[in-house]
């Protein structure tokens, strides 16, 4: 496999084992973050798509059970409202009544500890090692982050980027020096997170005007179950 | 039903429009579960596995892009890669039976595609199985097993009874001719 007259190594060829998911995982993720910045790349990755989506032509089509449109109806909407949520009870007024006891019962049964949360990505850098710690929830969309390397000269901002599959990055927002900051991620994006790439660049202050990545990519990780 | 009208469809959905969802599971369900029986050849698997897709569809429609790649393509890649990870998973708890059983697939009842499946560009499907053709026949059968079964190197290796470099230089010369041949 070294021999490079021996081996195509072109990107094209590169794209296509990467859409049949041919690639180590190491490979994988090399390409997912070249994927990030080159438009190029996620262009062959889309043409690759459109030809072998056609060799599942071979499948003839046939219908599903009609019992499972009702089964995903319910887990994609989710049970009916409770009661006092539909009457649309003020918050408040259930909190007030609550709040003494679950004070007490936080206490007592130790839920203020925080949870650790289930996924985690370790952002590096080839040359200053771990630059940021990454936790995600993907039930409740939660992000903790810290930068911890790499920090920001004056009047530029390190910003962290999702990338799910070949898709363009997604901003989840700025990272504090030394601080742990937190994200919320949108309903949309908290499947498939596991794999998924996280990445830092280096922006102006106050974030990408453009709102995909401007600067250089400084640090990149993916997401893995902790 | 057209690209185009799955187009708008897939956009509703990233909105979070139920009944736009409703409507692309009529229209796209019997593909995608096609598509599943295949890869999976397991019924009860597949059934799993079609939920699990078009949960994946609501909550990631978003992450389709109007123009891209064409939206039957959008669906077919998810169905087909969540598969794939579910075949792969499979087979690394249990390799001693990776061969599933073919015949239960083919007695299956199937239906005709009608217009609302004939959904991929005629001129693609056309492109893409003139080029494998003119591939030899292991060389095709290789790609098709590595889109359609999750082949990975090794197993590939092993089916075709070559070392792992020599398999991978084999196959990365055919996607590179498959590639010459697709572009001409």
């Amino acid at each position: 496999m070294s021999d490079p007259t021996d081996t195509p190594d072109d990107d094209s060829v590169l794209a296509a084992e990467y859409v049949l998911g041919l690639l180590s995982e190491a490979e994988e993720d090399a390409f997912a973050r070249r994927l990030f910045l080159e438009a190029e790349l996620r262009w062959l990755c889309d043409g690759w798509s459109e030809y072998f989506a056609a060799l599942a032509d071979e499948a003839a089509p046939v219908t599903p059970p009609a019992a499972l449109w009702p089964a995903i109806e319910k887990r994609v909407y989710g049970p009916p409202m409770p009661v006092w949520r539909r009457l649309n009870l003020g918050t408040a007024v259930i909190g007030t009544a609550l709040a003494a006891g679950l004070a007490f019962a936080a206490l007592r049964f130790g839920w203020l500890l925080p949870e650790p949360l289930p996924l985690t990505a370790e952002l590096t850098s080839e040359t200053a090692g771990e630059v940021a710690r990454i936790a995600l929830d993907p039930e409740s969309g939660s992000v903790t982050a810290e930068l911890v390397g790499l920090f920001p000269e004056p009047g530029r901002a390190r910003e962290l980027w999702l990338i799910q599959g070949d898709n363009p990055p997604v901003s989840l927002g700025l990272l504090a020096p030394g601080t742990v900051v937190a994200f919320e991620l949108p309903e949309t994006l908290r499947a498939a997170l596991e794999g998924a790439v996280l990445a830092i660049s280096d922006e102006p202050a106050g974030g990408s005007p453009t709102g995909q990545p401007t600067g250089a990519v400084l640090a990149a990780g993916s997401v893995t179950a902790s | 039903m057209t690209a185009q009208d799955l187009d708008a469809l897939l956009t509703r959905v990233s909105m979070a429009d139920r009944k736009a969802f409703a409507a692309l599971y009529s229209a796209t369900s019997a593909k995608l579960f096609g598509i599943c029986l295949r890869i999976l050849k397991d019924r009860a698997m597949a059934e799993d596995a079609l939920q699990d897709i078009y949960v994946k569809i609501w909550k990631r429609a978003d992450a389709y892009q109007s123009g891209r790649v064409q939206p039957m393509t959008w669906l077919i890649t998810v169905a087909r890669n969540h598969a794939i990870d579910l075949l792969r998973k499979r087979r690394t708890a249990a390799t001693d039976n990776a061969e599933g059983d073919e015949t239960r697939i083919d007695r299956l009842e199937t239906h005709e595609p009608g217009p609302a499946e004939q959904l991929l560009q005629k001129d693609t499907r056309a492109q893409i199985s003139a080029c494998l053709d003119e591939l030899a026949d292991e060389k095709a059968e290789a790609v098709r097993q590595a889109y359609l079964y999750g082949a990975t190197y090794a197993e590939l290796a092993a089916h075709f009874a070559v070392p792992l470099n020599t398999m991978r230089t084999w196959l990365r010369r055919s996607l590179q001719a498959l590639r010459t041949c697709l572009s001409r």
